[in-house]
């Protein structure tokens, strides 16, 4: 992310504390500027949609110092996708609106022509609340906890990768065993 | 025959078929992570290399694989899809394109618009693909008419010796092709079900040919 001005909200005084996120894996994320955003699940296919734009993400997940060695079209790639990360999980994934004496033409010239809802309260988010890159982190891990574990979202990720692993199996152009039982699986998959 | 899907968020999409050969494609180009494996001592002191499928760097390729490929597949099955007037994407598409989120392609407008829920992308791939190729609904459905039976079971429920050999389903798929008098280009200008059709031909011959011979 780039070095973006940022101002505090409140006292503008900063907090030397990391961002608190209540116990209750909760839907709450106080800021070191002291407002608190109240979080709301977002979709976790977008989610994983932007995610899959990093790149090689499984290679970053064994080895995350890789980051370190990102050739530079790597690196501008991983940038944009945080980019849209941070846009979507504070514009969709926040609850809070911008105040009503925000600075309106400061978000509107940011907000780069779109009036949209989600666009102007990201851009409040990122330009007038958040103090850094690290509490920009916190709120985009915050809202995807909150996006993968509300109620049965485990299980259902597990049931979408079960039935992907089913699809793909039957599916993949890999060998399988020369038996009456290969095809017999009465599962309604592509092959 | 049209057929039509209606996503959880209301917009309705006819579905249509691919060709057979860009399903093929992008399986090779995507080839699944393999498990580490690890020497056990099996019966009669004799070394087997077995797959550990719970290690923990494999489970992440894994899901770093399921993402990649949840993604792309958008790509593949687009062609596809068509989405019928009466409920568009709604306005929160259009704002994630105006932030630069979803692109404005036929894929990205499905990826992020429509195609929102696991349950529709997993139905809907799943009805592309049993129209542009060989599924195994396609070979039930077409092994329930065929109602081929040995000693009053289906004939595709009994099971032929286990043979160390082992072959691509697309191998499979190109035996059936011929023993059913068709081209391979022949056979994939077919629609699914009449491929699967086809390969449900080809196992029942295949066992009934097998289960005679054990009358000799």
């Amino acid at each position: 992310m780039g070095n973006y001005p940022t101002r505090a909200a409140g006292s503008g005084r900063l907090r030397d504390t990391q961002p608190e996120v209540a116990d209750d894996m909760a839907n709450t994320l106080t800021l070191q500027c002291g407002v608190t955003l109240h979080l709301q699940p977002v979709k976790r296919m977008v989610l994983q949609n932007i995610l899959a734009e990093f790149g090689d993400v499984g290679a970053l997940m064994n080895n995350p110092a890789l980051l370190r060695h990102l050739t530079g079209g790597q690196q501008m790639k991983a940038l944009a996708a945080t980019e849209k990360l941070f846009t979507y999980c504070a514009g969709w994934g926040v609850a809070n609106e911008p105040p009503a004496d925000s600075d309106e033409e400061l978000l509107g010239v940011l907000s780069g022509g779109s009036d949209g809802p989600h666009v102007r309260r990201a851009n409040w988010i990122r330009y007038v609340l958040v103090s850094g890159q690290g509490e920009m982190g916190e709120l985009i891990g915050a809202v995807m906890a909150l996006s993968f574990q509300e109620e049965t979202a485990v299980d259902e990720k597990e049931q979408r990768i079960r039935e992907l692993e089913a699809q793909l199996d039957s599916m993949k152009n890999g060998a399988v065993a020369d038996t009456a039982v290969s095809f017999n699986a009465s599962q309604d998959m592509p092959e | 025959m049209i057929y039509t899907y209606t996503t959880q968020a209301g917009i309705r999409l006819a579905i249509g078929r691919i060709p057979r050969q860009s399903i093929d494609q992008f399986l090779a180009d995507h080839p699944q992570p393999e498990p580490p494996t690890k020497t056990v001592m099996a019966w009669g002191d004799v070394e087997e290399h077995v797959p550990v499928w719970d290690d923990p760097e494999y489970r992440m390729e894994m899901q770093a694989y399921y993402l990649q490929i949840g993604r792309e597949q958008f790509d593949l099955i687009t062609p596809a899809l068509t989405i019928l007037p009466g409920r568009e994407p709604d306005a929160d598409l259009v704002e994630m394109q105006a932030a630069g989120i979803a692109g404005s392609s036929p894929a990205d407008t499905l990826r992020y618009g429509v195609l929102v829920e696991d349950g529709d992308v997993t139905a809907v791939v799943a009805e592309v693909f049993y129209r542009s190729t060989v599924t195994q609904r396609g070979i039930d459905e077409a092994a329930a008419g065929y109602a081929a039976t040995w000693m009053d079971k289906p004939v595709l429920a009994s099971k032929l010796p286990e043979l160390p050999a082992e072959y691509a389903q697309s191998y499979r798929d190109r035996v059936a092709a011929r023993f059913c008098g068709y081209t391979w280009n022949g056979f994939c200008d077919l629609a699914g079900p009449e491929q699967s059709a086809c390969v449900a031909f080809y196992l029942i011959e295949q066992r009934l040919g097998w289960l005679a011979s054990k009358l000799k």
